[in-house]
């Protein structure tokens, strides 16, 4: 009887967890249809402009919202791929120090530190990004005479960028980690010194791997917000020039639904339908990152 | 029995170091390790090892497991290098020249000295790269003819190329056990080793596998010195010339096979070898 009675507390519990996943999943996409019903899918997936605002009078100036979200997109890609030219190079051969070369005892302190790294609430980085960083870069791009925005795009994926850096180096340490020890005293034995066994045996045999870590990582700076909330512009740019100001999917959905709302009006869902795009996106990118990464430890084992 | 221990009388003079230029040592030793001692972490793991391997023929470690077989071997092509806190001692000569020499390069020494280990481990690349990788890092080939026919060279010795010859491009790692251990032979002897040392290379075979192996090993001792360790006793009876038996870190006796299974002088080999330890 009690077996009974925790089995069902139990089961009950999981159950919940899972239906609310999927209400949300639910009204996310009921939402977004509402709104793809006052604007066309094609608009809001390849228009080139983005200004939401709706009046809330008739009698107002700048009544017709536009709702193309490439700047959006294209803005999320553009800081996404700026932080991944910072994280991917030192988070893999970081990885690749602390895997191959480094002593255990050091091993012992520096992963702990990496993982500090990971735990500093992203709103930490977020104004670290807006008051440290995007000054810097403002002030050193005018002393070189280059016009970088203070809210650039380079800033804010400098910083996403650190912010990754352990995600990457973590999977990727466990990655090369896994590469058995007998393929490196293969390479060893036919007499590779240990640089030529690591970009010859090893790195080629983790590669897949590593990949897939790198898709887990883009879906986390895809999906990120404090750091582009302060760092990174509130109007939309269609650029491709990081040392302008850009938007991204994430701050949209922000600025949309702060300060008072109206639930029905085209502003507010379309904060909807981008969530729903964004979900869209990072699922794929941690569904196909996580089948590789775990295809990847068990290929060894 | 008595005809052939009579015949063997020289041979282990020959061994004993103090008079290396004797008449009958016609045949200088391919390797000679004097006094060698291991220790990892200040363990001792072998200890005062003494031993002469012959040039091209099959010289068979065997002995109870942890008895250091494998810790030697591993001394010869210098891999214990690689473990953390192991210290060698005493001195090992291939060709004359001191191994553990202040100005020997170890890159060129494991080309001399090739190494097949217990668990096949062909690299997760094609099998036709597995085979170029010795090449190309010693750069002897880099690409084209010269290159292919390393490959096929070594493949055709390593008795693989007719099984294989088809699907050069295909995953190594899809081949079977057997044919990956080949490969790895192949692999070993694509950089023209004079030496081969194989660490129990059937232990992960099956008896068909395993018998394939013996008969390749027996092929190539007419060009290649090779160093076998193994659990296997009827093994070493079937591949080696000569075979030495570890006990507890110290080389115990070293003589022909057929004196080692049939007339051993220590009592230990004696008892190793009809089962009663081990």
């Amino acid at each position: 009887m009690v077996e009974r009675l925790i089995r069902a507390i139990l089961f009950s519990c999981s159950a919940v967890a899972i239906f609310i996943t999927i209400g949300i999943i639910a009204s996310l996409i009921f939402e977004a249809l509402r709104f793809f019903q006052s604007v066309s899918v094609f608009e809001f997936l390849f228009g080139t402009e983005w200004s939401p605002q709706t009046a809330l009078r008739a009698d107002q100036v700048g009544a017709s919202g536009r709702f193309g979200a490439v700047p959006l997109f294209v803005g999320t890609a553009l800081i996404s791929t700026v932080a991944l030219c910072v994280s991917a190079p030192l988070g893999i051969f970081s990885a690749i120090y602390l895997s191959e070369y480094a002593s255990d005892t050091l091993r012992s302190y520096v992963k702990p530190l990496l993982e500090i790294l990971a735990g500093i609430p992203t709103v930490v980085y977020g104004f670290f990004a807006a008051i440290v960083i995007a000054p810097a870069l403002s002030n050193l791009g005018a002393s070189i005479g280059l016009e970088v925005a203070y809210e650039s795009a380079l800033a804010a994926g400098l910083v996403m960028g650190v912010m990754i850096i352990p995600l990457i180096s973590s999977i990727s340490d466990d990655i090369i980690t896994a590469v058995p020890d007998s393929l490196r005293e293969g390479s060893r034995g036919l007499g590779a010194t240990k640089s030529e066994t690591i970009r010859r045996v090893v790195l080629p045999a983790a590669l897949p791997g590593i990949a897939g870590g790198i898709l887990l990582a883009i879906s986390r700076a895809v999906g990120e917000t404090m750091i582009v909330v302060m760092a990174a512009g509130l109007s939309a740019n269609l650029t491709f020039n990081p040392l302008e100001a850009v938007t991204t999917v994430t701050v949209q959905i922000v600025v949309l639904l702060t300060g008072d709302q109206e639930f029905d009006s085209s502003k507010t869902l379309a904060a909807f339908a981008l969530g729903l795009a964004l979900f869209c996106i990072t699922m794929v990118l941690n569904v196909i990152g996580s089948q590789i990464v775990k295809k990847y430890r068990e290929q060894y084992d | 029995m008595m005809l052939e221990r009579t015949h063997v009388q020289p041979l282990t003079v020959n061994s004993s170091r103090d008079e290396p230029s004797t008449d009958d040592a016609s045949v200088a030793p391919k390797i000679r390790a004097s006094g060698v001692n291991v220790s990892y972490s200040g363990r001792l793991a072998i200890n005062n090892v003494n031993l002469d391997i012959k040039a091209k023929s099959v010289t068979a470690l065997i002995g109870p497991s942890g008895c250091g077989k494998t810790t030697f071997l591993r001394c010869i092509n210098r891999m214990n290098d690689l473990i953390e806190g192991c210290e060698v001692t005493g001195n090992i000569t291939l060709d004359n020249e001191d191994v553990y020499g202040s100005d020997v390069d170890v890159v060129v020494l494991r080309r001399r000295i090739g190494m097949v280990f217990q668990k096949h481990n062909p690299f997760p690349k094609s099998i036709y790269e597995n085979v170029a990788y010795g090449p190309r890092i010693h750069g002897q080939a880099t690409k084209g003819d010269d290159l292919n026919q390393i490959v096929e060279r070594s493949l055709v010795r390593a008795g693989l190329w007719d099984e294989v010859k088809d699907r050069l491009d295909a995953p190594a790692t899809g081949l079977s056990g057997g044919q990956q251990q080949r490969l790895c032979i192949a692999r070993a002897i694509a950089v023209e080793p004079d030496v081969i040392l194989m660490d129990e290379p059937c232990s992960a075979l099956d008896p068909i596998a395993t018998a394939r192996i013996e008969e390749l090993i027996d092929d190539l001792k007419t060009k290649y010195t090779i160093v076998i360790v193994t659990h296997s006793m009827q093994q070493a009876a079937r591949v080696s010339q000569r075979t030495a038996f570890f006990h507890l870190g110290e080389l115990v006796e070293e003589n022909e096979a057929k004196i080692i299974f049939t007339n051993p002088s220590d009592e230990r080999t004696r008892a190793y070898v009809t089962g009663s330890i081990g």
